[in-house]
């Protein structure tokens, strides 16, 4: 019984660290891109197949998996920097499409093809193995405080209003001397790269993956996270992650709903939150507040 | 075998040529990345699905009565979803996440209605041998319909209301000011794409069958042949569908066919890379954000 209530507390942990991965993308950096959901699936199946095929323990694995899609996104953030808008959303549309409906599935020699990966062993950190859900909840908050932790640094810090300068008028920050090209490509490394903790955590909690776990559909919701929540804070997306995942989680638990109808009802839950917030309150639940030392130079005139 | 290759990709290339075609139609005219297409294109399945397989009605009339019903959804969206926003000079990316919620609203509601499983449709196919090829009628339906919407649509741009479209796609100030409706031109070209879009439905859905989360990666076809052919000149987006359908289709020769998607996002990759206006250009170019 009270299982359910810290396996919620699991998949909040885990699409809080995905909503703060993509916001330094979207929020911070302004970019608009839909791979994110394709570089989750890339860290799920390198760390489960390194779990899984090469006996590697759980921290090991993260690393491991973190660094290889470090890599790959640092070779694709090439895109990043020589596309804009319309064309970074159809080109990481379309590297959505490759990654999930073309590698995954077909590599079978590597991924398990359709049938995907199974029995992904469960995470053992130094002498402990994390067996129940609340063991894993444990474990998830540690991560999500970490990864909280390291994004609140990264947005206050100079990288961070370098990121921010850029969204807000890439030209004027070019002419300013800031290596636009490189700060957008490093970003796009930092967010793909830190997504493996939340692949990692995902793989091992529920022990299997394959290919249709990473639809397309998950993107729309991390969105939702990010604008419902509210952008440019660390609460913003933790509160997106917390109503649109821990809450119609926790409802369904309490009234015991039969389960067909849930999945759908949840759909439109989600999207009239984005509709709505998107239509009139864009600034999300927790909005992004002014620096304190703007607030300062207004007051001074 | 190359020849059969061939017809296939003529097939895919009308597909892809008249989703996005519709898709480039709103792009161009009302200066909107149409992500709602992908909803557009799932309703029109599930009302061909209803018309023929539920209700029983006959091909030509389900295909017509899901167009009228593409129709409506178009109109829908740009009255509730996209107007609001053009009223207020809402920034580019809003577009996008009220089609993401409304697609996931949409969704939602079609597998609460139907189910999570894909709705096959059952209309008359015979398949017919053309001198040792084998060709269905859906398939000689789309690659015999297709030039034809073409032309239609050359022709729609020489009417009063065509040109008015023209007129809003170029400058929609100026337009107003002399005296051009511009939300009927949006509303009229948002519904025209849409119904468009009911053709190559027809095809997927007796072909693959329909389910709730097929919408975005039919629309994504569309996507990119407009984006290969060039906005702003719908030949080009003609053209840009046929070359992606046919580079998939023939690369079957040499590549397993999972990887098809693999080679058309190639093809799209080295246009927005190396020639982001497509094969025809943009009259259109600076004119994005």
């Amino acid at each position: 019984m009270s299982a359910y209530i810290a396996t919620i507390l699991v998949f909040v942990g885990i699409f809080a660290v995905l909503a703060w991965t993509y916001d330094l993308l979207l929020g911070a950096a302004g970019i608009f891109s839909v791979a994110h959901i394709a570089f989750y699936g890339i860290g799920a199946y390198c760390v489960a197949l390194l779990m899984l095929e090469a006996s590697f323990p759980f921290i090991p694995a993260l690393l491991v998996g973190l660094i290889l899609n470090g890599i790959i996104a640092a070779m694709l953030g090439y895109m990043t920097t020589r596309l804009v808008g319309d064309y970074l959303v159809v080109a990481t549309l379309g590297l959505h499409y490759v990654v999930v409906d073309g590698i995954l599935p077909n590599w079978q020699s590597l991924t398990g093809g359709f049938f995907g990966l199974f029995g992904i062993p469960q995470p053992g950190i130094l002498g402990w193995q994390v067996r129940t859900p609340w063991e894993f909840a444990a474990l998830t908050g540690i991560a999500a405080v970490l990864v909280g932790l390291l994004f609140f640094q990264l947005d206050r810090s100079r990288f961070g209003l370098a990121l921010k300068a850029i969204r807000d008028d890439e030209i004027s920050a070019a002419a300013l001397g800031y290596p636009v090209a490189a700060l957008k490509t490093a970003a796009f490394t930092i967010s793909s790269s830190v997504v493996v903790v939340a692949s990692a955590i995902y793989a091992s909690f529920i022990g299997y993956i394959d290919p249709p776990t990473f639809d397309i559909t998950l993107v729309i919701l991390i969105i939702a996270m990010v604008v419902v929540g509210g952008s440019g804070t660390i609460l913003g997306p933790l509160c997106g992650a917390i109503i649109l995942v821990g809450l119609p989680d926790l409802i369904v638990f309490l009234s015991r709903s039969s389960t067909e109808a849930v999945g759908p009802l949840r759909q439109v839950f989600y999207g009239l939150a984005l509709i709505g917030f998107a239509l009139f309150r864009p600034s999300g639940i927790v909005p992004a507040k002014l620096p304190k030392w703007r607030i300062t130079l207004a007051d001074r005139n | 075998m190359l020849a059969q290759l061939f017809i296939n990709g003529l097939v895919l290339g009308s597909i892809y040529a008249l989703i996005g075609y519709g898709f480039g139609l709103v792009y161009w005219v009302n200066r909107t990345f149409h992500f709602g297409h992908a909803i557009v294109l799932m309703v029109a399945g599930y009302a061909l699905y209803v018309l023929s397989s539920l209700l029983g009605w006959p091909p030509l009339l389900a295909i017509a009565g899901s167009a009228a019903v593409a129709a409506g959804i178009g109109a829908t969206i740009e009255a509730l979803l996209y107007r609001p926003l053009r009223q207020r000079n809402a920034p580019r990316m809003m577009y996008f996440l009220v089609a993401f919620g409304g697609l996931s609203v949409g969704s939602g509601v079609l597998q609460y209605i139907f189910g999570a499983e894909a709705r096959f449709v059952q209309i008359a196919n015979p398949t017919y041998m053309v001198g040792g090829l084998a060709i269905a009628a859906n398939q000689i339906a789309m690659i015999v319909a297709a030039p034809l919407i073409l032309l239609a649509m050359w022709l729609f741009f020489r009417t009063r209301m065509g040109i008015a479209a023209r007129a809003v796609a170029d400058n929609p100030e100026r337009a107003r000011t002399v005296g051009v409706n511009c939300d009927a031109a949006y509303f009229i070209s948002i519904m025209i794409a849409s119904a468009i879009a009911a053709l190559p439905v027809y095809f997927l859905v007796t072909n693959r069958g329909t389910s709730p989360d097929a919408g975005i990666l039919f629309m994504f076809y569309g996507v990119m042949a407009a984006f290969v052919g060039g906005i702003g000149s719908m030949p080009g987006i003609f053209l840009g569908g046929l070359l992606l359908g046919l580079s998939e289709s023939l690369a079957i020769w040499k590549i397993p066919s999972g990887w098809q998607i693999a080679v058309a996002f190639g093809v799209l990759l080295l246009f927005i890379l190396f020639r982001p206006t497509g094969i025809f250009g943009a009259n259109t170019g600076s004119r994005r954000i």
